[in-house]
Formats: C-alpha cells, structure tokens, sequence
C-alpha cells in the first residue's frame, strides 16, 4: 500500500510537516499556555495603574490565569505598560532575554506602541516594538482595565490559533 | 477568651457570601461606560467643513485631512476627501472634538481596540464613519 507521497507539492508537504504528528499536542499545549499566561509586570508610568486595577478585585485578571509575577524567570508574557525611554530600553531587551520560551509581549498604551504624547521628545524610544516582538497593541492612554482584558483575550486567542494551524494569525482588515 | 476572633472571623465572611458578587464578568457581559468616556472617534464626512482646526490643536499630530472643492460648483468652500487618525499616537485628549464646529468629530464609547499590528491601528474615513455605535450625546 503505497502513500503517494510523489505527487504532493511543496507547500502541502510543509503543511505535512507542521501538522501531521503532533497537532493534537500541539492544540492542547496552546490551550494550557492561553489560560496560564503569567506576566512579568513591567509597569513604567500611569498605565502601569490601569493595569494594578485590572489585577484587582473588580476586573479580576485571576479568571483568565494572569497572576502577576516579579521575575522574569517565571513570566510567560511580558506586559510593557507606559513609557519607554531610551536608558530603560536595554534593561527591557535584557528582562524579555531572561524569559523563557516561549514569551509574547503586550504594549499597553499608546507610549509603548508608538511614544505617543512624547513622540517628539528626544529620550522616549518611539514604540517597544524597536526592541522586542511585540504581539498585541492596545491603544489607549490610558486603555481601561476592560481593554486591557480585551487585549490579553486576543492574546489568548492568538497562541491558540497558532497552536492549531501552526501559522502565523491572519491580520484582521478593520 | 480565645477563639472569639475566629468565630467573629467566620461570621463577617459567612455575611459577605450572602452579598453581590463586585467582579465585572467582562467578556461574557458587556462593561457600560458612562457617557463621558473616551473611547474612539467617530467622523461624519457630511459635517466636515475641512477648517483643520482638529489637525491643528492635536498635540500628538495624529490627525491628517485633507479637502478638494466642492463638486457642486454652485457652493463655496471644500469637501473632504481624506481623513485619517494614526490611533496609535492619539492620547484621547478630546481636544478635536472640542473645537470642531460642526460636530463632525464626536468621540464614542468603543473601547476594543487591540490588535496585532500597529498599521490596524490607523483609523481612515471609512472606518470613523461606520464607527457610529455608542456615540457621545452631548460633546461640548
């Protein structure tokens, strides 16, 4: 019984190779580091505070797992909330470095994502993305806790999808 | 005597479980914001009488429009044509729906803004003016 491997063209064969043994693994990997994202508190200015309040007890981050952690050693994702200036960013590089693998990162605020009300100031570093992979944007200045929850949902959702289908998430047209 | 603090202990938690539960079940239940709440713009093109006057004030610079005369060539003045908000720089100051005076800029309160790319969040004239659910009823 033959598998007829020969006429399968380049792109299925690595599809194949993504999927064929491991997806189910794969798929409950992802589930179980979706609902145990533990984040290193990275807390640089005033979002730092929407996020605090968002770990409280009204918008309680435990209900999606998110129990916020002091080292990076423990933290699976890393949450960059407020202003990165330009002497903080090479301790930042080095705190995502000390994280294991595998790590996502959230920019919480429009600072993180793109320096926003400093952006012509000469020692803001103009989004965090120019130093680490950032995975989800929140806009906001500051994002209430309720976007926030909206974004480590999409987050969430993201390192599911990818657990599935092994590709990158497809970027939404909005 | 001991042991009267524990029992003080249990009554006050055996009274706090009869009580409302305080946390918000936010992605099964919708959060309502108050009505001033700034969430994102909302643009009307009808309304816009392309002055620039929001492009100007905005301190991050996020805002940029521009206009072409009116097709009507028995009007004066302009249209828009473009209209974009680079999202990812706009601190919701509210500042460009103060000094509109046509109320074509008005801020809603739509809050889900998260997204995986930086380039999603620049907001074009399409998106700001199907963005029209929760508008703010009073913006002055």
């Amino acid at each position: 019984m033959g598998l007829n491997l020969e006429g399968i063209s380049p792109a299925e064969q690595q599809e194949l190779e993504r999927n064929v043994l491991v997806t189910s693994l794969e798929q409950v990997k992802g589930w179980a580091r979706s609902n145990s994202l533990w984040p290193l508190s990275f807390g640089l200015a005033c979002c730092a505070i929407e996020m605090m309040g968002t770990g409280g007890s009204h918008y309680d981050f435990d209900r999606f797992g998110v129990i916020f952690r002091g080292s990076p050693r423990h933290a699976d994702v890393m949450m960059v909330a407020g202003t990165v200036t330009k002497k903080m960013a090479p301790l930042l590089r080095r705190l995502y470095e000390q994280m294991p693998e595998p790590k996502w990162v959230i920019a919480i605020g429009v600072c993180a994502t793109a320096g926003g009300p400093y952006v012509n100031s000469y020692s803001v570093v103009k989004g965090v993305d120019q130093i680490v992979p950032v995975d989800v944007y929140i806009p906001g200045c500051p994002p209430s806790p309720a976007a926030i929850i909206y974004g480590v949902n999409k987050l969430q959702e993201k390192i599911r999808y990818e657990a599935k289908t092994g590709k990158k998430v497809p970027i939404e047209n909005v | 005597m001991w042991g009267t603090g524990f029992f003080k202990g249990l009554g006050f938690i055996l009274k706090q479980l009869k009580e409302k539960k305080i946390t918000s079940q936010y992605p099964d239940e919708p959060v309502i914001m108050p009505d001033r709440f700034r969430g994102i713009q909302h643009f009307i093109p009808e309304k816009c009488i392309v002055c620039n006057q929001c492009a100007k004030i905005c301190p991050t610079g996020c805002i940029t429009l521009t206009g072409k005369p009116n097709p009507d060539p028995e009007k004066k003045g302009k249209v828009i044509d473009t209209y974009d908000i680079n999202f990812e720089l706009c601190i919701l100051c509210d500042l460009c729906t103060e000094v509109c005076p046509t109320d074509a800029i008005v801020m809603t309160n739509n809050f889900e803004l998260a997204t995986y790319t930086r380039d999603n969040t620049l907001k074009d004239r399409i998106w700001l003016d199907k963005n029209n659910i929760n508008v703010r009823e009073e913006n002055h």
